[in-house]
């Protein structure tokens, strides 16, 4: 009975995986097919959203009134809209629609490599495989109000080679204007943190192309004038990650010694499984490279992952036992997010600095409260996307994959983070000059904070 | 061989001395039940624990795991050696790999989500009652009370439902059919690295594995999951080498650190008792 319940502990707290991938469908035409497809994801979400009384929701009206329509839909596209109609009445993060192509047919596991675990910045080089074409022109963009700033951009993109810089701000990508794009997005969210969620991996996900063919960007440069610059995608790179339920994805891990510092930083793109194990081995790297003043752990722009990997991320820096990040709770059972310390071996003891801002997500914002609520991170930034909730994902009969809410997440004070997000500890935001000026102000403010703060004073035994 | 629910699809000979139950029955009619002690015993028999087991030493138990819901499939290998030293390796593709063991005397657990960690409490009394290939036969010693209290329909099987009560307080309830006497079936609360969980478990698709009955497939529900636990092969007496079951390095380092602490506890204690 033991392995079972060993093994739980990796299903239940799974997928949670962003709950944002911006995908369209495909042709299937057997109508009863999507019938079937549609009462299977009302009644899997009737039977298993953590809130018996479904959010205030009447499901059962909800159901009468949608399933005509999911009747006469021809099309997993025309039935994936009505699905997410009803999904979006309950009002939360983490419920979509993923169609079959995105799946089918699957990328190759076996780009994925364990003896390459990193992308950059760290002493190992990083492997490129290719899913079908996942391109990126090298460029990551910031939202800043409703401009779209450059925040970086790779030294060997042609993005970098045709002249564009960090800061500049792009107006358009193909025929697509930014501002007209905001401007309609804007008109069916909640707010400017969900314009700044939703904007940037809207047009992030423009920037990385699925055709290998040139895009045009309109862009304002350092002296504002308008520039029309053609840039050839290159294949993304990182770790191909076959993820159990949601398609497959390509890991990025960064960790390396700040330079001219004692200060360990680590980012990556995703809570994906092989992520702890690099922790584990940033850890060890920064105690044989004389790291003392502090880790960071760079959350910005990550929209999420497996829930249980915050637990063994937190094991590197947490030394008390019993300690939590937080509670899981469906309709009967409450888990508890908890972290079982590392042994000191793997374990930094030193001061701990989470960066976030809008766009950290799910179990970023786990992470990342559960840190602060238990005073073993100074959190700064600016408040997160509050989007966290804990999902599973299923095939529909039509072949679609539906994710959907299981679980609800609260602090252990029983706070909710989705909706509310999680406020740094000191409120840094970066302006569109600091871009323009190659400065990075969160970045800066925490590694200021760490050689100042008082806590290094007994230095972490290597 | 409570760890991948293989023996543990106990049955119970129709025979045995027979009382009432102490709780109300569901049945209309009231049914003489047996006593639970015969049907657990009962269970054993049938399963032919006791002759499959005897000069068994070690066993490696090759088996899958599914959700089939939502796609998932992995495999799980668990070697045992008697008297009581396990070692199960998990890795399901797209989730991950993990170990967890019982040497004897330490139980622990290591996967690539929650990392290295040391089993206490009610999880450590469930390792050590998972550990042991002969609980079943050994009932009695593992279980302080067990009560008949009612026959019912379990999962489409007429069974004998019973109360057991382990020696460290765990509660279970355990369903007997009433016609293989095989055990059908489970359901209790689980010390799992998050908490508690119910786990309803159903047996199923009995076979003979090395001249034990054996449930080929086992159901877990636990809460909207439901997984399949289905046995490949079971092999007895295989060769293990020596160590196989020592813990790894990190292991033994938090077992390290482990003793340090207690060391440092008891030594506070002992000068705190010496103070006036």
């Amino acid at each position: 009975m033991k392995p079972i319940t060993a093994f739980l502990g990796f299903v239940l707290s799974l997928s949670m995986l962003q709950g944002c991938a911006h995908v369209s469908g495909h042709h299937t035409p057997d109508r009863n097919i999507q019938l079937e497809s549609f009462d299977y994801a009302w009644s899997r979400i009737g039977e298993t959203y953590y809130d018996p009384e479904m959010n205030g929701l009447d499901w059962q009206a909800t159901r009468d009134e949608l399933r005509p329509r999911a009747a006469a839909a021809a099309t997993n596209d025309e039935l994936a809209e009505i699905i997410e109609e009803m999904m979006e009445r309950i009002g939360e993060s983490h419920f979509q629609i993923i169609p079959l192509f995105v799946y089918d047919p699957p990328p190759k596991p076996e780009a994925f490599s364990e003896d390459n675990p990193t992308t950059e910045g760290a002493d190992l080089p990083p492997p490129t495989p290719h899913l079908d074409f996942r391109g990126s022109l090298g460029i990551k963009i910031r939202l800043i109000g409703k401009e779209v700033v450059i925040q970086e951009i790779q030294a060997d993109s042609h993005a970098f080679e045709k002249g564009i810089r960090v800061g500049w701000r792009i107006t358009s990508v193909d025929d697509i204007e930014i501002l007209e794009l905001l401007d309609k997005l804007e008109e069916t969210l909640d707010g400017p943190r969900d314009l700044e969620f939703y904007g940037s991996r809207q047009i992030q996900g423009l920037l990385e192309p699925e055709q290998d063919a040139p895009v045009a960007l309109g862009l304002i440069d350092h002296h504002g004038t308008l520039n029309l610059i053609s840039v050839h995608p290159k294949a993304l790179e990182g770790n191909l990650q076959p993820n159990a339920m949601l398609p497959q994805s390509l890991t990025r891990f960064e960790a390396r010694i700040l330079d001219n510092t004692t200060i360990g930083y680590i980012r990556f793109n995703e809570w994906a499984p092989p992520i702890v194990e690099r922790f584990t081995e940033a850890i060890r790297h920064f105690k044989e490279g004389g790291v003392r003043d502090g880790v960071i752990v760079d959350l910005r722009g990550n929209p999420g992952g497996v829930a249980a990997m915050s637990m063994g991320v937190a094991s590197h820096f947490v030394e008390k036992k019993g300690e939590s990040l937080g509670l899981m709770k469906d309709r009967n059972t409450t888990l508890n997010l908890r972290i079982f310390p590392r042994p000191r071996s793997q374990r930094w003891s030193g001061p701990v600095v989470l960066l976030i801002d809008g766009l950290s997500a799910s179990t970023s914002e786990i992470f990342a409260a559960g840190m602060q609520d238990i005073d073993e991170a100074t959190v700064i930034g600016s408040t997160t996307a509050g989007k966290a909730l804990a999902s599973i994902v299923e095939p529909l009969p039509n072949g679609d994959r539906i994710q959907f809410v299981i679980w609800n997440l609260t602090r252990t004070n029983g706070q909710r983070v989705e909706g509310d997000g999680v406020r740094p500890d000191i409120e840094v935001r970066p302006t569109p000059e600091d871009f323009l000026a190659g400065v990075d102000p969160v970045l800066n403010t925490a590694i200021q904070h760490l050689q100042t703060t008082d806590s290094h004073a007994t230095p972490p035994a290597p | 061989m409570r760890p991948l629910l293989l023996l543990s699809a106990l049955s119970l000979s129709a025979c045995g001395p027979k009382t009432t139950s102490t709780e109300a029955n569901t049945e209309p009619v009231p049914v003489e039940l047996p006593q639970a002690d015969a049907i657990f015993q009962a269970h054993v028999d049938a399963s032919n624990q006791v002759g499959a087991m005897t000069g068994i030493e070690t066993m490696k138990v090759t088996a899958v795991m599914r959700i089939p819901t939502a796609g998932i499939e992995g495999e799980i290998l668990t070697h045992w050696a008697k008297p009581n030293q396990i070692l199960v390796e998990q890795n399901i593709p797209g989730i991950g790999s993990g170990q967890m063991g019982f040497d004897g005397e330490n139980g622990w657990s290591s996967d690539n989500m929650m990392g290295p960690r040391l089993m206490e409490g009610q999880e450590l009394e469930e390792a050590l009652l998972d550990s042991d290939m002969m609980s079943d036969i050994n009932f009695r010693e593992w279980y302080t009370e067990l009560e008949t209290l009612s026959q019912t329909d379990f999962n489409g099987v007429t069974a004998y439902e019973v109360k057991a009560v382990a020696r460290f307080g765990r509660e279970s309830t355990l369903y007997f059919s009433t016609e293989s006497q095989l055990q059908v079936g489970a359901s209790h609360s689980v010390e799992s690295p998050m908490g508690p969980m119910t786990m309803e478990i159903f047996y199923k698709e009995f076979q003979d594995f090395g001249g034990m009955v054996v449930p080929k497939l086992s159901q877990v529900k636990t809460g909207p999951m439901t997984m399949e636990l289905e046995v490949l092969s079971i092999e007895t007496n295989p060769e293990i080498p020596e160590g196989f079951f020592v813990p790894p390095a990190e292991i033994q380092e938090l077992l390290a650190e482990q003793a340090e602490t207690e060391a440092a506890t008891e030594e506070n204690s002992e000068t705190s008792t010496e103070e006036p």
